[in-house]
């Protein structure tokens, strides 16, 4: 059975999920090919970058996590949620 | 990355929207408002539908929040929270659908068939109750072809041989209603697993 491009994405993201407590370096890998095989289909996706943005938040790389949020603001100025982490890093950067 | 007054307010406006408690359709009229503004700037945000979407759900209105559900994933096709909000909502029309107690002409039938069709959500139970919807309301010919279309779909559903034998006899054709009830008997007998016939012996 073939699976779709877009079907292997979701399964990438769902991998990241579930390693992103005990394994977050991992979770890390699985989201960046995912986000990297969305942009080679055309998809650009807030969430898949907000993702990204909390765990590398979580893994206390805030300067990487403030370059993820920034990217879901381009795309989704109106993300509250994103906005909210993007008030959270800035302070932390202060 | 938009800034200004502009979306300064729109955000208010949005924060408003959700920390609404009392008034439930106020609440929904700042969040439509906020999706309008939004595309006029040029932005369909997942977000502000996904949000949405979440107030109709609590509000009753299923098919409102399916609807900004498939806008939210349209905007945002790989977001998994939505995707699975979605596949609840679709859930729950397909249960609004079958619901047993629901009357066979009832007139939502068609509009919650459409939605679950145009969305690619619709299982076999909800053809089933399309085509007997169009049967109950005198439109054989339509529930002829629905029903043959779910017999292609789902060869193996005895169901669905079922309904298109009635549809068929309804009609009056006889011959198909006959190759239709031969289907029945056909997909009602179980293979043996493997071909084996008897009882596995340790």
């Amino acid at each position: 059975m073939v699976s779709e491009p877009k079907d292997e994405i979701l399964l990438k993201v769902q991998a990241a999920q579930s390693l992103s407590s005990e394994d977050p370096e991992k979770a890390e890998l699985f989201l960046r090919s995912a986000l990297k095989d969305a942009e080679a289909l055309g998809h650009s996706s807030p969430t898949l970058h907000l993702h990204l943005a909390e765990l590398l938040y979580r893994l206390r790389r805030t300067r990487q996590a403030l370059e993820e949020v920034i990217e879901v603001l381009e795309l989704d100025p109106f993300n509250l949620v994103a906005l909210k982490l993007h008030g959270v890093l800035g302070r932390r950067l202060r | 990355m938009l800034t200004g007054t502009k979306l300064e307010a729109l955000l208010a406006k949005l924060r408003r929207a959700l920390e609404e408690r009392g008034d439930a359709e106020a609440a929904e009229k700042l969040f439509r408002e906020v999706v309008a503004e939004a595309q006029r700037l040029g932005f369909a945000s997942a977000y502000v539908h996904y949000v949405l979407a979440g107030a109709l759900d609590r509000m009753g209105k299923l098919e409102m929040a399916f609807d900004e559900l498939k806008k939210a994933m349209k905007a945002d096709p790989l977001a998994l929270p939505m995707r699975h909000s979605f596949e609840d909502v679709a859930a729950r029309l397909r249960a609004a659908l079958a619901d047993p107690a629901r009357a066979a002409d009832d007139a939502a039938v068609p509009r919650l068939y459409a939605l679950l069709v145009e969305a690619g959500e619709a299982d076999l139970e909800s053809h089933l109750v399309m085509v007997r919807f169009a049967v109950a309301t005198a439109q054989l010919e339509r529930a002829r072809v629905l029903a043959e279309a779910v017999t292609t779909l789902f060869p193996a559903a005895r169901e669905a041989w079922e309904a298109l034998a009635r549809v068929a006899r309804a009609q009056g054709d006889v011959a198909r209603a006959t190759a239709a009830e031969a289907e029945v008997a056909v997909v009602g007998v179980q293979i043996p697993l493997f071909g084996v016939e008897g009882k596995a012996m340790a």
